[in-house]
C-alpha cells in the first residue's frame, strides 16, 4: 500500500516532449509492476512559452483509490522525486501563473531526491538551488540540458537515461527491470535500453543538509481576491521619480515589481558598455522591454525583467557588444552598468572572463544552422 | 434582449450602448432582431433627433480605464488558471449590478423620449388573465391578435413578452406569473437535448418559476423555427390546452409540443 510521485520541471517548449516522455514512461512501468500510474502536466497549457519553467507530473499507487486520494490535491506538494530538466532551473522557477519564485525543492519531500541533468558539481549546484530547511539527497545524471521540445527532438538519450536514474534513486515507485522493459517496448531501441542501464549503474546520490543551499529568501506574490482586483484584469503603469522632459504630464514609468520573468532564462546578455554606441537598437527590440536607459544614456538589461531570449545580441549592430552567456555562470541579477560604472576596468576583467569560459548554451542558438551543425557534429 | 417591432430595435438599440457602457456593468450586449421576418421587412421608424439621442445616451468614456499616454495600463492581459474565478466572479457582479442600470436606462429612456417602456418584460392584458402566454420578439403580433379574439369570447388570457433574456428577469415573471394558473411557453428557438426538449426560454421559466408558492401548471412549445408562420390558430390552440391544464384537465406537462410542423 503506497503511492509514490515525480515532479518534472522543464523548460516549456523547449522540453516539452522530454518531460512527457519521462512522465509516460513511468506510467507504463508501473503498469508492468501490477501497480496504476497517471501523468499529467500543470501549467503546459496557456503559460507555456518557450523556456517558461513549467511541470508534468507522475504518480504511480498501488490501488486506484490510493490514486485517487493523491490526485485530489491539484499539485503533488510531497513527491518523492524532482527531476529538473535543465539545472538552470535550480534557481528557482516562476511559471506565469504563480507569480512567485519556487525554489526547486519546495514540493519535494524530507528525504526525497532532486535529479538534475548537469555538467556541474553537486556542489556548485547547490549553491543555486534555497536551502529547504530539510534533509534531502541530489543526483546528477552527467549531461547537458537536452532539447526535446514541441518542434525539436535531440535524441540525446536524456529522457531514457533520467528514467534509468530514477530507478535507482527511487525504486519504490519504478524498478529497473520494468522501466527498462518500457523503454524496449515503447521505443524499440537497444541503445537506448543500454543507456538507461548505464545511467542506472552511475547515478549516486548525494545527501544535502536542511541548512545547505541558497538561503535568499525567495520573493513571493499574493494573489489578490476578486474585490481587490480591478474589473478588465487592468494592470496600472507605476510612476517612476524620473519626468518626462518638457511636458506637463505623463511619466516615466517605474517596473512592476510583482513582473519578475528571469526564471525563464537560460542565458542572459553581457553588454560591454566601452564598446556600446547608444543606438539604442536593443532597448527598441527587447520583447520583454528589459533595458533601463541609464543617466549617461547607456542601456543596461534588467536582470529581473530579462527573459533571456537573445534578440538584443542579434540585432546589436557592434561586434562584441552584447554578447549571450549561459545563466550557470552567474549567482545574481546585479546590474552590468552599476558595475561598469563604479570600475571600469574591473568590469571590462570580469565581462571578458564570463565569456571566454562560458559553458555551452542550454537553448537557443547564436546563428542560424547551429542546430544542424550540432547535429551534425555529434553524429560524427 | 429579443425585439419584436423596427421601433424596438431601435429603441433597444440606444438603451443597450447605454447599459453596456455603464461603468456599472462593462459587458457585452446582443440584441436578437427575428432573423427571418422582422429583418427582412420595411417599416416607417420614428428616429429621434441626433440632441435626443445625446442627451440619454452619453459619450462612450472608459474614464480610468481609457489607454492613454497619461494614463498607461494595460487592459485585458492573457491571464492564467489563477485568475479565472476571481474574473468570472467579477462578471457575475457586473451582471448582477446590469438589473439596476437597465431600469434606470429605461425610465430615463420613457422621460426624454416620451414613452411608458416597462423594463425586462411587456405585460399584455395580464391584469385579470387566468392562463399566460409566454414568448418573445416577432412571436407577440400572433399573439396579441389571437389574445384579443379569446378575450372577445370572454376568455381570461394574457402575454408576456420577454425582451431581457440575459439578465433573466426572474422576479419580474415571478411576479407576473405567479398569479395564472397555467403557462404556456412558446419558443421560437429550439435547445437540443434539454430539459423536456424544449426551447430555451420554457427551460429558463420552468426554472425561475420553481420556487414559487402558487407555482402554474407550464406548457412549453416550439414553433416558428426558420421563420415558418405561427398564426392565430396555433396561438388559440396552445390558449386551448392551457384552459384544459388550468381546470386540471389531462394534459402532460413534461413534453414539449410543436407547432405547424408536418408529419
Amino acid at each position: 500500500m503506497s503511492t509514490g510521485s515525480v515532479e518534472v520541471v522543464y523548460r516549456g517548449i523547449f522540453q516539452k516532449t522530454l518531460a512527457k516522455n519521462i512522465c509516460r514512461g513511468v506510467v507504463f512501468a508501473a503498469r508492468k509492476e501490477g501497480k496504476i500510474g497517471m501523468a499529467f502536466g500543470r501549467y503546459s497549457d496557456s503559460p507555456e512559452r518557450n523556456g517558461i519553467p513549467a511541470k508534468q507530473f507522475a504518480v504511480v499507487s498501488d490501488t486506484q483509490e490510493e490514486l485517487q486520494e493523491y490526485l485530489s490535491r491539484y499539485e503533488p506538494d510531497n513527491n518523492d522525486v524532482t527531476i529538473a530538466a535543465d539545472d538552470t532551473l535550480c534557481k528557482g522557477v516562476e511559471s506565469w501563473a504563480w507569480y512567485g519564485l519556487q525554489p526547486i525543492n519546495k514540493l519535494l519531500k524530507e528525504g526525497g531526491t532532486l535529479l538534475v541533468p548537469s555538467m556541474r558539481s553537486p556542489d556548485d549546484l547547490i549553491r543555486d538551488i534555497h536551502r529547504k530547511g530539510a534533509p534531502y539527497n541530489l543526483a546528477i545524471v552527467k549531461g547537458t540540458a537536452s532539447f526535446s521540445g514541441l518542434w525539436v527532438y535531440k535524441n540525446d538519450h536524456t529522457d531514457v537515461r533520467l528514467l534509468g536514474a530514477l530507478a535507482k534513486v527511487a525504486p519504490h515507485i519504478i524498478g529497473r527491470d520494468a522501466i527498462l522493459e518500457t523503454i524496449r517496448e515503447q521505443w524499440k531501441d537497444e541503445q537506448k535500453v543500454a543507456s538507461a542501464k548505464k545511467s542506472y549503474e552511475l547515478t549516486k546520490s548525494k545527501s544535502v543538509g536542511a541548512d545547505q543551499g541558497n538561503d535568499e529568501v525567495p520573493f513571493e506574490f499574493e494573489l489578490p481576491g476578486w474585490t481587490k482586483m480591478e474589473e478588465g484584469l487592468v494592470i496600472r503603469g507605476m510612476a517612476g521619480e524620473q519626468k518626462v522632459a518638457g511636458r506637463d504630464g505623463g511619466y516615466v514609468p517605474a517596473r512592476n515589481p510583482t513582473f519578475k520573468k528571469f526564471s525563464t532564462r537560460t542565458m542572459r546578455p553581457v553588454v560591454n558598455f566601452d564598446t556600446c554606441t547608444q543606438c539604442k537598437i536593443c532597448w527598441l527590440q527587447c520583447p520583454d522591454t528589459c533595458f533601463d536607459i541609464t543617466p549617461d544614456g547607456f542601456y543596461d538589461a534588467n536582470m529581473e525583467a530579462c527573459c533571456g531570449c537573445g534578440v538584443c545580441e542579434a540585432v546589436c549592430p557592434v561586434d562584441n557588444c552584447i554578447t549571450m552567456v549561459n545563466e550557470q555562470a552567474f549567482t545574481d541579477n546585479a546590474s552590468q552598468w552599476e558595475m561598469w560604472a563604479k570600475d571600469k576596468e574591473g568590469y571590462s576583467a570580469w565581462m571578458s572572463k564570463k565569456i571566454a569560459a562560458q559553458p555551452p548554451r542550454s537553448h537557443g542558438f547564436h546563428h542560424r544552422g547551429q542546430y544542424a551543425e550540432e547535429i551534425a557534429h555529434e553524429s560524427s | 434582449m429579443w425585439v419584436d417591432t423596427a421601433q424596438e430595435a431601435l429603441d433597444t438599440a440606444l438603451i443597450a450602448y447605454r447599459v453596456a457602457e455603464d461603468k456599472r456593468v462593462f459587458l457585452p450586449c446582443a440584441i436578437s432582431c427575428d432573423g427571418a421576418f422582422l429583418t427582412h421587412s420595411q417599416s416607417l421608424v420614428n428616429v429621434p433627433t441626433q440632441e435626443m439621442v445625446d442627451s440619454f445616451l452619453p459619450r462612450y468614456d472608459r474614464a480610468e480605464k481609457q489607454l492613454h499616454p497619461d494614463n498607461p495600463i494595460t487592459i485585458a492581459p492573457q491571464a492564467n488558471e489563477d485568475w479565472v474565478m476571481e474574473i468570472r466572479k467579477q462578471s457575475d457582479m457586473a451582471a448582477r449590478r446590469a438589473r439596476g442600470v437597465i431600469t434606470e436606462a429605461y425610465e430615463d429612456f420613457n422621460a426624454k423620449f416620451g414613452r411608458d417602456v416597462e423594463p425586462f418584460i411587456e405585460r399584455y392584458m395580464m391584469e385579470d388573465a387566468e392562463v399566460a402566454l409566454v414568448g418573445m420578439g416577432t412571436l407577440a403580433m400572433p399573439v396579441k391578435v389571437a389574445v384579443r379574439k379569446l378575450r372577445e369570447q370572454g376568455k381570461k388570457v394574457g402575454f408576456v413578452r420577454v425582451r431581457w433574456f440575459r439578465p433573466f428577469p426572474t422576479p419580474e415573471l415571478q411576479d407576473a406569473l405567479s398569479r395564472v394558473k397555467a403557462v404556456g411557453v412558446i419558443d421560437r428557438d429550439y435547445s437540443f437535448g434539454s430539459t423536456y426538449f424544449s426551447g430555451v426560454l420554457s427551460n429558463e421559466l420552468r426554472s425561475a418559476l420553481y420556487p414559487v408558492a402558487n407555482r402554474p401548471k407550464i406548457l412549453s412549445f416550439i414553433a416558428g423555427l426558420g421563420g415558418r408562420e405561427v398564426n392565430t390558430d396555433n396561438v388559440i390552440d396552445v390558449a386551448n390546452r392551457l384552459f384544459k391544464a388550468a381546470s386540471g384537465g389531462d394534459i402532460d406537462d413534461r413534453d414539449t409540443y410543436w407547432l405547424g410542423v408536418r408529419e
